[in-house]
């Protein structure tokens, strides 16, 4: 029989004692375990969440916090918005050329150029008056360059050699029963060149259906990607129809007319994107109230493609785009748009866009490849008009934040991108055109997420850590003082036993080490049944941490682990599973004392 | 078998003075031989036993048990010795609750060097008559079940020499004898022998060899004759 079932039996005897005692171990390790396992989860979640793919945000002034947690997170009060050009400004020359010529500015240049063009041809067919209209055509294309240089359409962003990557986002919609859920709009890039997982590369997946695309003859704008649990949680499925929220239906927003197809299912990522709606931003564009209005009087004497007048509001607008909903609907059942399926004809509207000044037509401009969901193509077989199909002027935009990836993490590129935004480069020197809003807004910073986060670890979470670190410690040292108190009371009823033992030929150091041994199963009895009851737990409370939080919590996830460095090389061991160990050792300390009491109990003296 | 020579044993009372318990001058016991210790209450009887159990070191003198000779053992020896070579009947039987009567049996050989023989435990339980009670606890067995689980496990080891102390003083009348007879005959069947402490001079007499401690133990002899 070993000192093991010797202790065993002697815990068994006591059963309601040994059990309570256990149990308080229990609990006391399961509450810790459980805010080990959370808070890791979270904090590494957090942590990571921040160095998602890109190194900077550049978003309306304001806290930089609440624009980490609102364009990282998906938490907090919207912040103000930027202006559209801010974003242009990180872009290439090609990209640029294609979103600018939809501006209003370049436009009523255009247009003014028409106007001259009539007056010189109608002055040519006056007598004298040749002179006149070669210098109104002079004039006209002069005036057209300078358009064209001012705006610098046919230059690289000012900023674009630091920037790998630029992904704009507009934020302000909500979707879900009580808004609970962020509709994100941004452009394909946010799929195709965001990098989840930056030392492996990996970039969002799909459980199923497929990232937004760019606009073109088998995708339109007005689609939807939804995360992982939004899925799971509103029985989401490819083909369905969305109506994002305007604001927070809980303050006054209301439910937006346009809808929006699921196209793709994230697979879980384990971040808050998993609790967000994705849209594309040119739809986004596209719905009510998203129209920046424009204050500038000279944008309504002017002929646009698209003009400010494009009330959302207008029956026939309002038709097309439900037409455009209703047959992506009916194409979709099988969950991805089949090519010939399209409606919005963005680029068809372009058939009757006039020449620019280089003798390109804007449709020849289309067929520039875009990043940002504009129409691209060229259909021009169909006379027939969208205004749904034509992008909105870049001045008629605004974004919550841009997602920035510069080349380098600590160099040149980094602190160029800081300095030039923080300090008013970007306002300052940055292609306006003649109708942005160049007195509002304009005001942005340039936050580093990391650095953000850090410091909300060193401020808050750090703090916190210590913490839980010191109630983990108090648990153990109580749970420990616990058994201490069950064993030691337990030594007056059991010293004859001990005697006896002692009789039947045990020595000192074997009812030592029966002491010992039951202190251990105590703690370790209890330390594993509170430990594995934390894991359940977890498991059982995972979707309400996973719909309030947006982590993933799994009855298999373990607190993060610490890392140990020794010569030879270097491990990390997850701080809950070093906890039933150090039970271990705890309870071997306190089992110390009625061991030692054991050890010297007087034989003859408790014999009888 | 037993050779005590010259045992002296002291106790420090509180006021700081020590009283001689124990002054044997010589005491033995041949293999196999049956014996009983009879004397009134404070002559010794169980430092005595203690002794020769090695649970209490003497201050002198030797105490030779099966040809060892425990003067020089330290006290982890003494219970080597102790748990292969002795068994010990307690008047409070002393079964460990928690345990059942094979348990209990089984605790008897698990300090000793001897193989854990399960099988041996059962059949002591079966020889005293406690075959069907294997695995009960000792607060489901009567008094009698219970010393006689208590025989069984002085016997599980397969000593040399089982030590009772007054087996008999808290069992009823009518099981008085039967124990007497269990240990008696099982001493006899497994040549060992048996030094047993009792009041009962009816039990006393049935034995060949009956020592009184109060005339051997010169402790006790020379404070009778200083109150003379």
């Amino acid at each position: 029989m070993s000192v093991w079932l010797i202790a065993w039996k002697s815990i068994r005897q006591r059963g309601l004692a040994s059990g309570l005692t256990a149990l308080s171990m229990a609990i006391g390790v399961a509450l810790v375990v459980m805010v080990l396992t959370i808070h890791g989860v979270v904090a590494e979640n957090f942590k990571s969440g921040s160095s998602m793919g890109y190194n900077m945000i550049i978003g309306a002034r304001g806290g930089p916090l609440q624009l980490v947690l609102n364009t990282v997170f998906y938490l907090s009060k919207p912040v103000q918005t930027i202006p559209y050009e801010y974003y242009l400004a990180f872009e290439d020359a090609a990209h640029r050329e294609h979103v600018m010529r939809h501006s209003f500015s370049y436009q009523s240049q255009v247009a003014r150029n028409q106007s001259r063009q009539m007056v010189h041809q109608l002055s040519n067919g006056l007598p004298g008056m040749g002179g006149l209209g070669l210098l109104d055509e002079v004039t006209a294309v002069a005036e057209n360059d300078f358009s064209v240089k001012q705006m610098r359409i046919l230059d690289d962003g000012i900023f674009s050699l630091y920037a790998k990557m630029a992904i704009p986002i507009c934020m302000g919609d909500t979707y879900g029963e009580n808004s609970q859920y962020r509709v994100v709009a941004t452009t394909p890039a946010f799929f195709n060149e965001l990098e989840i997982d930056v030392d492996t590369g990996r970039k969002f997946s799909f459980a199923q259906g497929r990232a937004l695309e760019t606009w073109n003859e088998t995708n339109g704008v007005l689609e939807a990607v939804v995360g992982s649990t939004v899925a799971a949680n509103e029985g989401l499925k490819i083909g369905d129809s969305i109506q994002p929220i305007h604001g927070d239906i809980g303050a006054g927003g209301h439910i937006h007319r346009t809808g929006f197809v699921v196209v793709g299912i994230m697979a879980p990522s384990g971040t808050r994107n998993d609790v967000a709606v994705f849209i594309n931003i040119e739809g986004f564009y596209m719905m009510d109230e998203h129209r920046k209005p424009l204050e500038d009087e000279r944008v309504n004497s002017q002929r646009f493609e698209s003009s400010p007048e494009d009330d959302l509001s207008d029956p026939e607008f309002q038709a097309l785009l439900d037409q455009e909903l209703e047959q992506r609907l009916n194409a979709t059942g099988d969950g991805v748009t089949n090519p010939g399926d399209l409606i919005g004809d963005g680029n068809r509207a372009m058939e009757t866009a006039p020449e620019d000044t280089q003798g390109r037509t804007m449709e020849g401009q289309d067929s520039v490849s875009g990043a940002d969901g504009t129409p691209q193509g060229s259909a021009l077989d169909k006379p027939t008009k969208s205004k749904y199909g034509t992008p909105l002027p870049i001045e008629q935009r605004e974004l919550t934040s841009i997602l920035l990836r510069s080349h380098d993490d600590v160099g040149a590129s980094l602190f160029g991108i800081t300095n030039a935004v923080n300090l008013g480069q970007l306002e300052n020197e940055m292609d306006w055109t003649a109708f942005s809003p160049r007195l509002q807004q304009r005001s942005a910073q340039a936050v580093t997420p990391v650095a953000e986060v850090q410091a909300v670890f060193e401020t808050f979470v750090t703090p916190v850590q210590w913490l839980i670190l010191a109630m983990t410690v108090m648990i153990c040292i109580v749970s420990g003082i616990g058994i201490l108190v069950s064993i030691y009371n337990s030594m007056s009823e059991r010293r004859q036993e001990i005697a006896v033992m002692r009789a039947l030929g045990a020595d000192q150091s074997t009812v030592f080490g029966i002491i010992l041994a039951e202190s251990v199963l105590l703690a370790a009895g209890g330390g594993l049944l509170g430990w594995v009851s934390a894991h359940f737990v977890n498991g059982a409370i995972s979707p309400l941490v996973q719909q309030r939080t947006g982590v993933e919590l799994s009855i298999w996830d373990f607190a993060p682990g610490m890392r140990f460095d020794w010569g030879w090389g270097s491990f990390a061991v997850s701080s809950e599973l070093m906890l039933v160990p150090g039970l271990v050792i705890l309870a071997i300390l306190v089992g110390l004392l009625p061991a030692i009491t054991a050890y010297r109990l007087d034989v003859s003296e408790n014999l009888s | 078998m037993l050779l005590l020579e010259n045992v002296i044993k002291n106790y420090r009372q509180g006021d700081g003075q020590t009283l001689k318990v124990l002054d044997l001058p010589s005491y033995h016991i041949a293999p196999g031989e049956q014996v009983v210790l009879l004397g009134p209450s404070g002559c010794g009887k169980t430092t005595t036993l203690h002794v020769i159990a090695g649970i209490i070191a003497p201050d002198s003198g030797r105490v030779v048990l099966d040809g060892l000779d425990l003067t020089g053992f330290s006290q982890a020896g003494r219970d080597r010795v102790r748990a292969n070579k002795l068994g010990y009947v307690f008047q409070t039987f002393n079964l460990l609750k928690g345990f059942t009567a094979l348990e209990n049996v089984l605790l008897g050989m698990t300090f000793s060097n001897r193989k854990y023989d399960r099988q041996r435990a059962i059949d002591l339980l079966e020889q005293v008559g406690l075959g069907q009670r294997l695995h009960h606890k000792p607060s489901k067995m009567s008094v009698g079940e219970q010393q006689r689980t208590a025989v069984a496990r002085a016997l599980a080891n397969r000593p040399k020499l089982i030590l009772a102390d007054e087996p008999t003083a808290n069992v009823d009348p009518a099981n008085q004898q039967l124990v007497v007879d269990l240990i008696r005959e099982s001493c006899r069947r497994e040549e060992i022998a048996l030094l047993m402490v009792t009041h009962n001079m009816e039990v006393a007499q049935q034995f060949d060899r009956v020592d009184n401690l109060a005339h051997l133990n010169r402790a006790i002899t020379e404070v009778k004759q200083v109150v003379r």
